[in-house]
C-alpha cells in the first residue's frame, strides 16, 4: 500500500466539514451534486448556522460517498480460522486469501468499507466469534446466526408451532448477539448426518424421521423472521448450492417465499443449467432467476462473484464443500456441531480457462448485469469464497467499463464465450448504481439505519475517492475513509484503529 | 431448547473441571467431595479448593513480594533479545488475547507447543484437511467407533461414561472396536480389541482405505496375515454401520504420516456415509484447560495454530516444523520465555534441558515453586484456574463452554496481570535511551 507525500493530515473526530466533494448519496437522490458534508461528534448534521470550531477539509473535486456495507462476508469464527490454517501458502500472499482478524479490519477500512457482517455462524460459534470479533478494528460488525439448523428450531417447524419458533429464534439470537437469521441449505445438515449423501435434489423431499421440508422451513421461518420485526429478513444459502441445475432450486425458493420479505445469498453459486452432475452441459440459469426476481420486490440478493484466482472456500453447507472437495482432491476440513448443522472448508483456484469456473464468473455478471433494481442487489463475493474482498474494485470496473469487461470476457473459455448471454449484454454501471449496490442499497437491505447515506443522522461512515477513469483503481485506495467521523484510512494507509462497535439486533422479548 | 449446545453455547456452567480438556460440565464440587469427576479431576480441584499457599511470586526458588517479581519479569521481557511465548494452555481465551498482545508487544515468537504445530511436513489440516465432528455426535450418532491407537480411560478418563456409554440416540446399538497393540482399560461395554502395533499403524489405514475404495482384500497382503484380516474385519464394520467416528490420540511421529493417514481414511468412509474422525489430542499429559482455545486464538490473530515465529497481527512469520516452542528452546534461538499457564511436557523438557542460561518467566496457578523453572526464573501465582477464574474455554473439540468462579480470588487473573506486564514492557521500551543509559 503507497502514501503518497500529498496525504492529508489526520482529520479531527469532533467537528468537521468535507467541503465541496461530489456527493453520491442515493438514499436522498443525490446523484453527483456539489455539497458539504457537515460533521459533529461521529454523525452527519445538518449544515448548522454556526460553522465556527469546524475544521474545514478540502475535498473539492473528489467523489464523496457513504462507507461501504459489505452484507455478506466471512471474516470471523471457526471455519474462518479453518481457512487460515488450511492453505499456509494463501496466507503469505498479498493480501492473503483468509487474512487475520486484525488485517481484515485494515484492508477493508484502506478499501473505504465500514461495515461488515459475517453471514454464517453457528449458534454454538457465537461467542467464540465475538471474542474474535472484537479484535477486528475500525469496523462496525455483526453476525447471522444459523439458527435454522437447531435441533429444536427443526422440530418446532416440523410440528408447524410458530409461536414456539419465534420463542426460539427469539432467544437465540438473543444469547448469540446475532444480527440476522441465516439458513444454510435448508434441512441439508438433517440429509448430511442421517447418510443419504448426495440425494438431496430437491426442496420438497422430506427431512429424516420428519414430516419437514425444506420448502417449508424456508416458509416458516422466513415468516417467522418477518413477525419477530428484524432489521433483516430472513437470509438464504438455498438448497444444491453449485450443482449443475441447481437454477430450478433457486426459482422453487423464490417462489415458496410467495411475498415474504427475504435475501437470497451469493445466488452466482445457485445458478447453474445443465443435467445432472455433468459438466458439459453446464451453463447459465440465470433467465429464468432473474426474470422472477425482477417481478418480486419483496426479494433481495447478493451476487456472490467468482473472480479469477486462489481462494479458500468456507460454508455452513458440508455436503456441498463434500461434494467439491471429493471432486478435486485437495485438503477439506469439516466439523458436525452438535444438535446443529456444521461447516466445510477448503482452498480453490477459479481458473479462466475451466469451462465451469469461466461460467461461474459469466453467470454472476450476468446477474448484475439483467437484475433491473440496483435497491435490491448487493455487491458481494461472498469472501473469500468467490474472491478476496479486496478485488471489488476489480468487479466494480467489470460492471461499470464494458470494453474492460469485454477484454476479460475474451480471456475466458471459448464454449463460455459462444454461448454465455453476457457476450449480448452492453449495459455499464454508473457512479451512482456503484454506490448503491456497494453501501445504499446493503445498508437498507440489512436494515441498518444510520449507514448507507449522507443525510443527517447518518454515522460519519465517508469515503472521498480520488476520480480517476480507471474506476478499479480509484475505488481500491480511497483518498480518505472515515469511521464514526474519525479518519482511519488515507491512501491505503491506516490512520487510526477505532474499535467499532458490535452490531446485534434489536429482538422483541421471547 | 434442547441440551446445553443447542443455544449459542456460552451460558455458565457452575460445575465445569477445567483440569483437563475434556472441561466436564456436569461436576458437582462440594466442600470436601468431588462428584461425578474422575480420580484426576477430583485431586486437581480439591487441590485447588483447599490449598492455603502463602508465597504470591518466586524468584530462583525463593517467595519475593509481587512488585519485585513484576518488575523483574518486565525487565526480562523488554531486554530479550528474542523472547518466547509459550504455554496458552491452563488458562482462559481472554488470557490467550492478552498473552499475545504481549507477544506483539515484545516481538516474541509464540506457540503453545501443540505437536501439530511440530510436524515436519507441516500441519495435518494443510496437507489433507479433518473430518471432525462435536463429541456429542459421537455419543449420539455414532454406532461404529473405532479406537484407533488410543485410551480415552487414561487420556481423558470420563470420554467413555460422557460419550461412549450411553445409548445412542434412537436407540440402536454400539460397536467399539479397539486397535492397538493393547486392549484399551476401563472402557466400558463390550469393546472388540483387534491387536496391532502402533507401528503399522499408516498402513493398516491404507488398507482400509483400499477397502472402503472398492478394493479387494488380496490388495492388503503387503500387510502380515493377522492384520490384513483386522483390515477386514474393520471394513466389514465399517461397512454395515451407519455412522462411523474414528478416535485417535495425539501420534508421536514427526513427520505426520500417521494423522494423513487416518485423514484420508475418514474422508473416504464420509464421502460414502456419515463419518468423522475425534482427535483427542494429548488430554491430561497437557495440563488442564484449553489447548483448543490456544489454538484458535493463535489462528484468528497470526492464521496459524501454532509455531509464529515472530507474533505481529499484520504479518505474523509462521514456520511450521521450525518455530514450535520446543525446537526454538533447544536451538539457542530464544533467550527469555514466558509461560502463560503451563508449557506442553517437552517443552518443560526443552526448558529443563537448556539449564540456566535461559530466562523464564512463569505465570501460573501451581502453589509452589515449578520444577522446570530453572536456577534464576520468575514465577508468579495467578488465580487458579479451577476454582477462581471467570472466562470462556473451548472445549477439544472446539465447543465454547463458559467457566465461571468458585470462590473469590486472592490473585489477579492471568488476563490482568498479563495486561499489566505488557503495559510494563511497552513502558521500559519506550523509555529513552538517556534514562536507560547507566
Amino acid at each position: 500500500m503507497m502514501r503518497p507525500a500529498d496525504s492529508p493530515p489526520a482529520a479531527p473526530s469532533g467537528r468537521f466539514v468535507l467541503q465541496g466533494g461530489t456527493i453520491h448519496d442515493p438514499a436522498h437522490r443525490r446523484d453527483g451534486v456539489v455539497d458539504d458534508i457537515w460533521v459533529v461528534d461521529g454523525a452527519i448534521v445538518p449544515p448548522p448556522a454556526d460553522t465556527q470550531g469546524f475544521t474545514r477539509i478540502d475535498v473539492r473535486g473528489q467523489v464523496v460517498m457513504p462507507g461501504g456495507v459489505d452484507l455478506h462476508s466471512h471474516v470471523a469464527g471457526p471455519k474462518v480460522g479453518a481457512g487460515r490454517r488450511i492453505a499456509p501458502g494463501l496466507l503469505r500472499r498479498s493480501p492473503p486469501a483468509v487474512p487475520t482478524i486484525h488485517t481484515a479490519g485494515l484492508l477493508y477500512a484502506a478499501l473505504g468499507y465500514t461495515t461488515v457482517f459475517d453471514a454464517a455462524i453457528a449458534t454454538s460459534a457465537a461467542p467464540i466469534a465475538h471474542l474474535e470479533l472484537a479484535d477486528l478494528p475500525i469496523l462496525d460488525k455483526g453476525i447471522y446466526l444459523l439458527a435454522a439448523d437447531d435441533a429444536d428450531v427443526l422440530a418446532a417447524v416440523d410440528r408447524g408451532d410458530d409461536a414456539a419458533l419465534r420463542r426460539l429464534l427469539s432467544a437465540t439470537l438473543r444469547a448469540g448477539g446475532g444480527w440476522a437469521v441465516k439458513v444454510a441449505n435448508p434441512g441439508g445438515p438433517a440429509f448430511w448426518k442421517h447418510g443419504r449423501r448426495g440425494d438431496h435434489r430437491d426442496l420438497d423431499t422430506p427431512l429424516p424421521g420428519m414430516t419437514v421440508t425444506g420448502r417449508l422451513v424456508l416458509e416458516r421461518l422466513a415468516r417467522a423472521v418477518q413477525a419477530l420485526g428484524l432489521p433483516h429478513p430472513l437470509h438464504i444459502h438455498t438448497a444444491n448450492l453449485g450443482l449443475p441445475g441447481n437454477w430450478r432450486t433457486l426459482v422453487e425458493t423464490m417462489r415458496s417465499l410467495d411475498g415474504i420479505p427475504a435475501h437470497l445469498a451469493h445466488v452466482q453459486f445457485h445458478s447453474y443449467s445443465g443435467g445432472d452432475l455433468d459438466e458439459t452441459t453446464f451453463g447459465s440459469g440465470v433467465a429464468p432467476a432473474v426474470a422472477w426476481f425482477n417481478d418480486h420486490p419483496d426479494l433481495t440478493l447478493d451476487v456472490g462473484q467468482i473472480l479469477f484466482g486462489e481462494t479458500v472456500a468456507m460454508t455452513g453447507d458440508a455436503a456441498a464443500a463434500e461434494h467439491l472437495a471429493h471432486a478435486t482432491g485437495v485438503p477439506w476440513m469439516a466439523h458436525d456441531l452438535h444438535l446443529e448443522g456444521g461447516c466445510g472448508v477448503l482452498p480453490i483456484r477459479y481458473r479462466e480457462k475451466s469451462l465451469v469456473h469461466a461460467w461461474q464468473w459469466a453467470i454472476g455478471l450476468e446477474w448484475f448485469l439483467t437484475a433491473t433494481d440496483p435497491w435490491r442487489l448487493v455487491l458481494s463475493t461472498d469472501h473469500p469464497n468467490g474472491a478476496h474482498f479486496t478485488a471489488y474494485p476489480h468487479l466494480m470496473r467489470l460492471l461499470a467499463d464494458a470494453a474492460f469487461r469485454r477484454e476479460a470476457f475474451a480471456r475466458i473459455h471459448p464454449a463460455v464465450r459462444s454461448k454465455s448471454p453476457l457476450a449480448g449484454l452492453t449495459r455499464e454501471y454508473t457512479l451512482q448504481e456503484l454506490c448503491i449496490i456497494t453501501r445504499a442499497a446493503p445498508a437498507r437491505i440489512a436494515g441498518l439505519a444510520t449507514k448507507g447515506h449522507l443525510g443527517a443522522g447518518a454515522d460519519a461512515d465517508i469515503t472521498v475517492y480520488r476520480p480517476d477513469r480507471d474506476l478499479a483503481r480509484m475505488f481500491a485506495m480511497p483518498a480518505q475513509v472515515f469511521k464514526a467521523g474519525m479518519l482511519v484510512a488515507a491512501d491505503g494507509e491506516p490512520r487510526n484503529l477505532p474499535t467499532g462497535r458490535t452490531l446485534t439486533a434489536p429482538v422483541p422479548p421471547a | 431448547m434442547t441440551g446445553p449446545a443447542s443455544s449459542a453455547d456460552a451460558t455458565p456452567a457452575a460445575g465445569l473441571c477445567a483440569a483437563c480438556p475434556l472441561l466436564c460440565d456436569d461436576v458437582a464440587l462440594e466442600t470436601l467431595r468431588v462428584e461425578p469427576a474422575c480420580d484426576h479431576g477430583a485431586a486437581a480441584l480439591l487441590a485447588a479448593s483447599t490449598a492455603r499457599p502463602a508465597a504470591t511470586a518466586w524468584h530462583a526458588g525463593r517467595p519475593i513480594l509481587d512488585p519485585s517479581a513484576l518488575a523483574h519479569a518486565a525487565d526480562m521481557l523488554a531486554q530479550a533479545r528474542r523472547p518466547l511465548v509459550t504455554g496458552l494452555v491452563g488458562c482462559t481465551i481472554e488470557a490467550v488475547v492478552a498473552a499475545c498482545d504481549l507477544a506483539d508487544a515484545a516481538g516474541a515468537a509464540i506457540d503453545a507447543g501443540a505437536i501439530e504445530s511440530a510436524r515436519a511436513a507441516g500441519p495435518t489440516i494443510a496437507r489433507a484437511g479433518e473430518v471432525t465432528a462435536a463429541w456429542e455426535e459421537l455419543r449420539d450418532r455414532a454406532d461404529l467407533v473405532l479406537l484407533w491407537h488410543c485410551d480415552p480411560s487414561v487420556s481423558h478418563p470420563r470420554f467413555g461414561e460422557r460419550f461412549l456409554d450411553p445409548p445412542l440416540g434412537g436407540g440402536g446399538r454400539r460397536a467399539t472396536i479397539a486397535v492397538a497393540a493393547a486392549p484399551p482399560q476401563g472402557i466400558g461395554g463390550a469393546v472388540r480389541h483387534l491387536p496391532a502395533p502402533r507401528e503399522a499403524a499408516v498402513e493398516m489405514a491404507r488398507a482400509v482405505h483400499l477397502l472402503v475404495t472398492g478394493r479387494s482384500a488380496a490388495d492388503c497382503l503387503f500387510l502380515p496375515r493377522p492384520l490384513a484380516d483386522a483390515c477386514t474385519e474393520l471394513h466389514r464394520a465399517i461397512h454395515g454401520a451407519a455412522c462411523v467416528a474414528i478416535v485417535t490420540a495425539d501420534a508421536s511421529d514427526t513427520v505426520g504420516l500417521e494423522p494423513w493417514s487416518i485423514v484420508h481414511l475418514v474422508r473416504a468412509i464420509a464421502h460414502e456415509k456419515p463419518a468423522f474422525q475425534i482427535p483427542l489430542g494429548p488430554g491430561i499429559a497437557a495440563g488442564a484447560g484449553s489447548p483448543a482455545g490456544a489454538a484458535a486464538v493463535l489462528a484468528w490473530r497470526y492464521g496459524a495454530a501454532g509455531a509464529v515465529a515472530r507474533a505481529d497481527r499484520l504479518a505474523p512469520r509462521l514456520l511450521p516444523g521450525e518455530a514450535d516452542a520446543a525446537r526454538l528452546i533447544a536451538r539457542g534461538e530464544v533467550d527469555v520465555v514466558l509461560s502463560v499457564g503451563h508449557p506442553a511436557p517437552a517443552v518443560a523438557a526443552a526448558i529443563a534441558a537448556r539449564g540456566g542460561d535461559l530466562g523464564i518467566v512463569a505465570l501460573s496457578d501451581a502453589f509452589a515453586p515449578l520444577s522446570w523453572l530453572g536456577v534464576d526464573g520468575i514465577q508468579i501465582r495467578v488465580q487458579s484456574l479451577l476454582v477462581e477464574t471467570a472466562g470462556t474455554l473451548l472445549r477439544g473439540d472446539g465447543r465454547s463452554v463458559r467457566l465461571s468462579a468458585r470462590r473469590e480470588a486472592d490473585r489477579p487473573a492471568t488476563a490482568d496481570l498479563l495486561h499489566t506486564l505488557c503495559g510494563a514492557v511497552l513502558e521500559r521500551q519506550l523509555r529513552p535511551a538517556a534514562e536507560a543509559a547507566p
